[in-house]
């Protein structure tokens, strides 16, 4: 029931979000602060989402230091407007090599 | 006349699905791992149909992981929260769009993401009639769902035979490629430090509320960064 109950109200606010400028035509225009603003969020969500997953994804400390490589690496890549398959092979090669060192230490 | 013109509708589709291709590609590695998301769900239909309803590959992460952390509030103000650029970019189609009829605008209001957006506003510059505008952002929206949709499907049943330790690197990588490129702008850097920052300190916090107050502390960061500006 949450996944239903979660996948409907995202796709219903996201429809909403995406219509209403279009069928409101130009009695839409929302401020510049607000568009600053909802363009702020978005930004600060997915980079709280990042840390969310890494977070999640490494319960051990190894590997907390491989997905931690791995995103300091890919990061700027991803900056510079590489495609994600890039960012992806780059990023997990790291996390390759971090956890291979760790493995050969003592 | 009416050759002429069933030629170039199909001209218009044709165009519309060859543009959206290798943008379909560039997402696959994406879609997949949403795909393999959604096989950890306790729904995992409820998961994939999001790839239609949602429509949008990381507000149906953001709600995947708000479900995985047991907050549907979360899930749900997260997600949204991720899609609000979509606002942006209807009112960005309104002065293309105006001459469009009812049913297209409600139905390109659907199908509104990233991609179909950057080739909407592409093809519009092009000052083609109204009805090869609407062939073209179909035809590359559909092509888009379609693919989109199978690729997180096959990512859902080859979910079990992905390995674990490769996905808890994917998931976060495929959230940096999203991230990266918002931070060329000095204020959105500041943002995504301190939602980051916040984000940290607040791990511990009940239901996910840590992600919000991460939200909410961006903003701030990012609006005193604004005052601050050279």
């Amino acid at each position: 029931v949450t996944t239903w109950l979660v996948v409907l109200a995202v796709g219903a606010g996201s429809f909403v979000l995406r219509a209403v400028p279009l069928l409101l035509g130009s009695r839409w225009v929302p401020t510049p602060r607000a568009e600053r603003t909802m363009a702020y969020a978005g930004t600060a969500a997915v980079a709280a989402l990042t840390v969310s997953a890494m977070r999640r994804g490494a319960p051990a400390a190894g590997e907390i230091l491989g997905i931690a490589t791995a995103a300091a690496v890919a990061l700027p890549l991803a900056t510079r407007g590489a495609s994600m398959v890039r960012v992806l092979l780059t990023g997990s090669g790291a996390y390759v090599a971090v956890l291979g060192l760790g493995a050969l230490m003592p | 006349v009416l050759s002429v013109t069933a030629r170039s509708g199909g001209r218009d589709v044709r165009d519309g699905v060859a543009a959206m291709a290798p943008l379909l590609l560039g997402f696959a590695p994406f879609a997949l791992v949403i795909g393999s998301t959604v096989a950890t769900v306790d729904q995992p239909v409820a998961g994939w149909a999001g790839s239609w309803l949602i429509f949008g590959g990381s507000a149906h992460l953001a709600a995947l992981q708000g479900v995985a952390d047991g907050s549907a509030l979360l899930a749900i103000v997260t997600a949204l929260l991720v899609n609000t650029r979509l606002l942006l970019y209807s009112a960005s189609l309104v002065p293309r769009w105006r001459s469009q009829p009812r049913w297209f605008r409600l139905a390109g209001a659907a199908l509104l993401v990233d991609p179909t957006w950057a080739l909407a506003e592409q093809h519009a510059d092009r000052g083609l009639p109204a009805d090869a505008h609407r062939r073209f952002y179909l035809a590359a929206a559909l092509t888009l769902g379609a693919g989109w949709s199978a690729l997180v499907a096959a990512g859902a049943l080859a979910g079990d035979r992905i390995p674990a330790g490769g996905l808890s690197v994917v998931v976060p990588l495929c959230l940096v490629a999203l991230l990266g490129p918002r931070l060329r702008d000095r204020q959105h850097r500041w943002a995504a430090t301190a939602a980051a920052g916040t984000a940290v300190v607040t791990a511990g916090w009940p239901a996910g509320t840590g992600i919000l107050a991460a939200i909410a502390a961006g903003c701030v960061a990012a609006t005193l960064a604004e005052g601050s500006a050279p």
